[in-house]
């Protein structure tokens, strides 16, 4: 069980970090200082915000970028008060759909991650081949 | 008016049913609703519109 407060904090920066602001569970303050940090993180990449700085190998960690991240982070950003955050919400977004749409244009398919330093690229790492969604079908709306 | 990028992408519409990696589509397609002016300025620069720049 995780005790919030005693349990020690890792050192690593992790995309993780920053889903507090998602969780609308910090002041202004820390909004603020939370912005400045996730722009000077090393995380923001062309194609996403990267999960870690860590080169592991694993799925869960750098260059890896996962969808439900970048949402976090954007809803965060955009709605946290702090400035610079709608600004920052929307250069992640930007990066994250420039990667799918590059990827699908490219090659048809939408991953379940991509390489956050190379658009349009597939994340990598993990037990299993990575994942993507099998069609070419187009449904314009 | 149709949005090229977000008609590009929307396809996941579809896949969202199909396997999954929904997640990947809905992601995108709720990013999209917010910000598909901005992508599809950007698209446009970057030349990256394709066929459906004429859309």
């Amino acid at each position: 069980m995780l005790i919030l407060g005693t349990s020690p904090s890792s050192a690593q920066v992790s995309a993780a970090c920053f889903t507090p602001l998602w969780a609308g569970a910090c002041s202004a303050a820390q909004a603020e200082a939370a912005v400045a940090s996730l722009r000077g993180s090393g995380l923001l990449q062309p194609g996403g915000v990267a999960t870690t700085l860590v080169a592991s190998g694993q799925q869960w960690d750098w260059p890896n970028a996962w969808p439900p991240l970048q949402q976090m982070l954007v809803e965060g950003l955009a709605g946290c008060g702090a400035a610079g955050g709608a600004v920052l919400a929307e250069e992640v977004a930007l990066c994250w759909l420039r990667s799918n749409h590059r990827g699908w244009s490219r090659d048809g398919v939408m991953r379940e991650k991509y390489d956050a330093t190379r658009p349009g690229e597939s994340g990598g790492g993990g037990e299993y081949a990575p994942q993507v969604c099998l069609s070419l079908a187009y449904h314009n709306v | 008016m149709r949005c090229p990028a977000r008609a590009h992408i929307a396809y996941a519409v579809w896949l969202h049913t199909q396997d999954g990696f929904g997640w990947t589509n809905g992601v995108a397609l709720w990013l999209l609703e917010r910000y598909a002016q901005s992508f599809a300025r950007e698209l446009r620069e970057d030349g990256e519109l394709g066929d459906l720049a004429n859309q």
